[in-house]
């Protein structure tokens, strides 16, 4: 199990575009894919509702939490993703 | 009337294994008229719209989870399809049906549905269970934008519910079947007419839903309200539905069939003497002229209206067109369609009422309310889209040139409704007149009374308005406070009940002071028992199912005016509405008879 702290970038937050990009990237791993959000609530990385339900606005912290064989690289990719404001203004 | 045959035994309760062509008869609540004999598709499986719960048993889960994985799969493939052209035409879009993908196939949904398919929930109540939970998720939310998420996810939950609906309905139905359902709304009887489908038997539904509105206008026989009979049928199985009385028989024996022969050939002798009276005009014996009106939903009713003897067409649901493309039509669509059915009238005057959108007239992207009666429906849905009214205003106007074309408003509960509809019915004249485009400046312009307030404050509305026009299944339903589609409070739906007869009364005389005439158009028109009321009550017109008319037309050449003033006052001083239908019979009974 690997862990990381993201941070989100970009302007709008993680609305529905955002979310559908977490959502198909988990989606390509083996590996379970959860996120946490402010409020404590886990959620399964891999579910739209799931990650649209984090209303996770510009600023705010997520712990990624990756659990299997391809864990590592799920890790990577998904920091990626965070990291490039999912392609939007910064 | 009796409806045990004469060979066998009736009423037959159900069995596991009926010997083949057992005849069986079920009663039922006649909701459309006519008769047909013919073999019948059982569509079992609770629909959607229905708040019943059943338990599945535990053998029968394994269907549903099939129902629910079919039903998956044709919504993703239709999904796909769309998306591809979708997303050379506009990208949005395409993002838009990528995420209602993502909703579709999402983990939690799916493991949500699949435990309460467990549970012993049919398919459509775990859909419609775990896609309410997770909209509740988003209801609250402080991002507008997650806010709107909940639209979404009512989105893919219709078409979810759509898919599983038409994998049952997808079943070609041969032309000449009965169908018999658990089930059906409005878009599924347009459906079966197209199909050739001869009537219709369900087992829930109030008689005023606008499902069996629907089956009368499409002159399709229908009986509802049968309780459980889908499970008590094989599709296959040789029926005959009664409209007239409400009757289901299965397997019907060589003597039954004989007798229903001999009542359809009676029937069409008698339309055949009423086409003979077509031509006399509708008034009372003593020479009081009530003006005959149809109410149609397509514009190929309307010339069978005219030869039935409307004299005009006292309302259009033009809601039918949305309903029937499951989106709004553009302007040129909406001109089209009005414009053929103004044509086929002409010079007969036509009304049209503005879509009357919202409760059970359903589409995709309503917002899902709680008590949806009493919600965003009729005019106040119209003010809030304001493109959506602006472009039925101007097609109502376009297609009004030849002038005999009325615009009538549904669900009107203030004056700031009229006024804000006249003014845009103003200002999109000025536009149209900008545009050199055709249309009839002096256009009138009525409403519909079917809330407590617009009758009690019908003396306003008349001030600044051409005409009325009573929608007695909504006054009653909203005067009552019954749902007019639930066989629970049936027994408290009552047109007959004084409250809602002094309402009606009202609106008459405050649009008579204002110099207005004042119509019926709901069920209450066209009710046997109702004729001297109405007539007795003042009303000019009554605006009823074409089939209906000539009916209609028989019983208002029976009338006295004078003695119908009398009825409707004794009626008037009655407490109750079985007083109310003691007096119109007793009243009947020794003078019209």
């Amino acid at each position: 199990m690997q862990e990381a702290i993201l941070t989100i970038k970009n302007r709008a937050g993680v609305h529905t575009r955002p979310a559908a990009m977490i959502v198909k990237l988990a989606a390509q791993f083996k590996s379970d894919v959860f996120l946490t959000g402010d409020n404590n609530l886990r959620i399964n990385a891999k579910s739209i509702i799931g990650v649209m339900t984090l209303a996770a606005g510009q600023g705010s912290a997520l712990t990624l939490t990756v659990d299997g064989a391809d864990e590592h690289e799920a890790l990577v990719k998904i920091r990626e993703l965070f990291e490039s404001g999912f392609g939007e203004q910064i | 009337m009796n409806t045990s045959s004469t060979d066998t035994p009736g009423h037959r309760k159900h069995e596991l294994d009926p010997p083949r062509a057992e005849e069986i008869s079920f009663r039922g609540i006649p909701a459309s008229p006519g008769i047909a004999i013919a073999s019948c598709v059982v569509i079992a499986g609770e629909q959607h719209d229905e708040v019943r719960v059943v338990v599945v048993p535990e053998e029968n889960r394994a269907a549903e989870h099939v129902r629910y994985d079919e039903a998956l799969a044709a919504c993703i493939e239709n999904l796909r399809s769309t998306y591809l052209l979708a997303e050379r035409e506009i990208g949005n879009v395409a993002s838009i049906l990528e995420t209602y993908e993502l909703i579709l196939t999402d983990i939690t949904i799916n493991e949500g549905i699949r435990a309460r398919i467990d549970g012993g929930m049919p398919a459509e109540h775990a859909i419609s269970a775990e896609y309410d939970e997770k909209r509740m998720l988003f209801v609250g939310m402080k991002d507008e934008i997650l806010r709107e998420r909940a639209v979404d996810i009512d989105n893919v939950k219709d078409r979810i519910l759509s898919a599983l609906r038409h994998r049952q309905l997808s079943m070609t139905f041969s032309d000449d079947v009965v169908v018999i359902a658990s089930s059906v709304i409005p878009h599924d009887v347009v459906i079966f007419n197209d199909q050739g489908v001869r009537a219709i038997v369900t087992e829930v539904g109030g008689i005023t839903s606008h499902s069996s509105i629907m089956a009368r206008s499409l002159s399709m026989p229908a009986v509802i309200g049968v309780k459980n009979v889908t499970s008590h049928i094989e599709s296959g199985s040789i029926v005959i539905v009664d409209g007239n009385e409400g009757i289901l028989i299965v397997n019907p024996g060589e003597t039954t069939l004989e007798r229903y022969q001999n009542r359809i050939q009676e029937q069409q002798q008698l339309h055949e003497q009423y086409a003979q009276s077509v031509h006399v005009e509708a008034a009372t014996k003593d020479g009081h002229r009530v003006r005959l009106l149809a109410n149609v939903d397509l514009p190929e009713e309307v010339t069978e209206a005219i030869q039935r003897g409307a004299e005009g067409i006292g309302l259009v649901r033009t809601e039918i067109l949305v309903i029937r493309l499951d989106r709004f039509p553009s302007e040129d669509e909406q001109t089209q369609w009005y414009t053929s059915i103004a044509e086929r009238a002409y010079p007969r005057p036509v009304t049209f009422r503005a879509f009357d959108i919202g409760t059970d007239k359903y589409i995709s992207g309503l917002p899902q309310e709680r008590n949806p009666a009493l919600g965003i429906r009729g005019i106040r849905y119209l003010l809030q889209r304001s493109d959506v009214f602006r472009s039925q205003v101007r097609a109502i106007l376009r297609a009004s040139h030849l002038g005999n074309v009325q615009f009538m408003l549904p669900m009107v509960t203030g004056i700031s409704e009229i006024e804000d509809t006249l003014l845009l019915l103003a200002y999109s004249k000025e536009e149209m007149h900008a545009q050199g485009m055709a249309f009839d400046a002096t256009m009138p312009v009525g409403m519909m009374i079917e809330t407590p307030s617009s009758a009690l404050l019908a003396d306003h509305f008349a001030k600044r308005l051409n005409f009325f026009s009573i929608g007695s299944n909504d006054l009653t339903q909203y005067v009552l406070a019954a749902d007019r589609g639930s066989d629970l409070v049936s027994g408290v739906y009552d047109t007959f009940h004084p409250a809602v007869l002094r309402l009606m009364k009202t609106s008459v005389d405050a649009a008579h002071a204002a110099g207005i005439p004042v119509n019926v158009c709901g069920e209450f028109g066209s009710h046997s028992a109702a004729t001297d009321l109405l007539v007795g009550m003042g009303v000019d017109g009554l605006s009823v199912s074409a089939q209906l008319l000539p009916e209609l037309k028989n019983r208002i050449l029976q009338v006295s005016h004078s003695e119908s003033l009398r009825i409707f006052e004794t009626a008037m001083q009655c407490a109750r509405p079985s007083d109310v239908r003691k007096t119109v019979e007793v009243i009947q009974g020794n003078f019209s008879r």
